[in-house]
């Protein structure tokens, strides 16, 4: 399923956590679970020093496996890292032009960011996001968090949904526009959009005063972690960290 | 009237912040299960009235509903008795399924998930919404499926006094009249501002005309659409048009 799916024929789609149905071994795989395994890969790609690359190539390897369980289209991965490479992309090139010192922290930002975003998309191409949120509605000390990290996301939907709307409405007011054109134009209506949001997340906001909302979300019922769903987790995790842990001590 | 009036609003007024009066001096009341529209032209208060008589816009006046008069130590009361239905449902529905979103009311009041679940189901079927859509995501349904899940969300509550801010925007002549129905089959006391008169007529017997704040006509619907020159004059119909 695509929870946050974009309307727009193909243009300039923003896909945010976009999940893809499918019976996947990872798919199967407890969300919990899925979150322990991701924790250990982001410690390990965290840890793991510029130099040698191997850990690199197995943390990526890693990743590949993780991808190919969760039958995860390359198209859908591609689209995604697409998205990102504007944010790595640039930092990495500004970083080649300086001294030794600065390109390895350019490689560093470069490839931990990739391992981060890719542990970050496998997991939610394979997890519904209300349940991820769900689950951490029930740890102790992140029901807080789950519940303004669904707001956020109830928000960033409700704006790409906007910015899908703007771009169809340019699309049909000015269809032959050049795409510069088009950006800038959509930069100066996301001054409007925020604004716009803004005032329904006030309406959003008085609705679920108006039906009884005190400040804290509702629990969700709690749901037992199958002791198999763990192992893999922790033993995805536990492999991530062992590949950092050698890479940097070792 | 013998019985007691399950809303009663007096000199209710109010305005926005460095706009002129928004409402002025309205006063109305309505008989339980009663079915009352609210008429008038864009602008013209409705939505503000209905903001008004849940407390989310505090107004000048007596706003009375079951018994309970509208004071600050008081709203939860009030809102759990007079349920309001947005224009946009969009801004209504926010949980991640629809039998998230129905069940929120029930668990915020503190009922078990069970026991919420129960209520969001007979929800649903009240208002005609399909079991297979409660796993859905609010914004995949239809704009009529959503719209009758608005209801659903707040018809969890049991309210005495429904208030439906433009229920036919955006609904199709079919929608609309699965929404009539729907409605008519709810005992609840319903006011149903809108500036679709020939929706009103259908199952409203009595009508309320706001002109710029103020209540100018409070009558039997058949008898006001009858007079063209004032229906007009309320902005109600365009002139050169036969029929509303």
């Amino acid at each position: 399923m695509q929870w946050c799916r974009g309307e727009a024929d193909g243009r300039m789609l923003i896909p945010i956590a976009g999940a893809e149905k499918g019976d996947s071994p990872l798919h199967r795989l407890d969300d919990r679970a899925k979150l322990v395994a991701l924790t250990g890969f982001v410690v390990a790609a965290m840890l793991t020093p510029t130099r040698p690359v191997w850990p690199w190539l197995a943390l990526f390897g890693l990743l590949l496996v993780a991808l190919a369980a969760g039958r995860v289209k390359p198209g859908l991965m591609a689209k995604r890292f697409l998205g990102l490479s504007l944010v790595v992309g640039v930092p990495f090139a500004v970083s080649r032009l300086g001294g030794e010192a600065t390109r390895l922290a350019g490689e560093s930002f470069a490839v931990k960011s990739l391992l981060v975003a890719g542990g970050f998309f496998a997991l939610t191409a394979t997890a519904h996001m209300p349940d991820l949120l769900e689950g951490t509605s029930r740890v102790p000390g992140l029901s807080g968090m789950s519940a303004l990290a669904a707001f956020i996301l109830r928000g960033a939907n409700m704006l790409t949904g906007e910015v899908v709307r703007t771009n169809r409405a340019w699309a049909l007011r000015a269809p032959r526009a050049r795409l510069g054109v088009r950006l800038r134009g959509l930069v100066a209506a996301s001054i409007s959009l925020l604004g716009r949001a803004a005032a329904r997340s006030d309406r959003v906001g008085a609705a679920m005063v108006l039906r009884g909302f005190d400040g804290r979300m509702p629990p969700a019922p709690a749901r037992a972690l199958s002791a198999g769903d763990l192992a893999v987790g922790l033993l995805f995790a536990a492999i991530s960290l062992a590949i950092g842990g050698l890479g940097r001590w070792a | 009237m013998g019985v007691a009036p399950v809303l009663l609003v007096e000199k209710l007024s109010f305005a926005y912040a460095g706009d002129g009066a928004a409402l002025e001096g309205v006063g109305f009341s309505m008989a339980p299960g009663e079915r009352v529209a609210l008429l008038g032209a864009n602008g013209a208060g409705k939505s503000t009235l209905l903001w008004c008589l849940v407390g989310i816009l505090a107004g000048r006046g007596k706003i009375e509903v079951a018994g309970t008069v509208l004071a600050a130590n008081t709203k939860a009361e009030v809102r759990k008795n007079l349920a309001l239905a947005f224009s946009e449902p969009d801004d209504q529905l926010f949980m991640p399924t629809l039998a998230k979103d129905l069940a929120f009311g029930p668990r915020a009041e503190g009922d078990s998930p069970e026991e919420a679940l129960r209520k969001a189901r007979a929800a649903a079927a009240q208002v005609g919404l399909a079991e297979e859509l409660l796993p859905r995501a609010p914004h995949e349904l239809s704009s009529g499926e959503k719209r009758r899940a608005a209801l659903a969300a707040i018809l969890t509550s049991q309210p005495k006094v429904l208030a439906l801010d433009e229920p036919t925007n955006s609904l199709d002549a079919p929608g609309r009249a699965v929404l009539a129905e729907t409605l008519e089959h709810l005992s609840c006391a319903q006011l149903i501002a809108t500036h679709d008169v020939g929706f009103a007529r259908t199952i409203c017997s009595r009508a309320l005309v706001l002109v710029r704040g103020q209540l100018v006509a409070d009558e039997d619907i058949e008898g006001l659409l009858a007079d063209r020159e004032r229906l007009v004059a309320y902005g109600l119909a365009a002139p050169g048009v036969t029929r509303p």
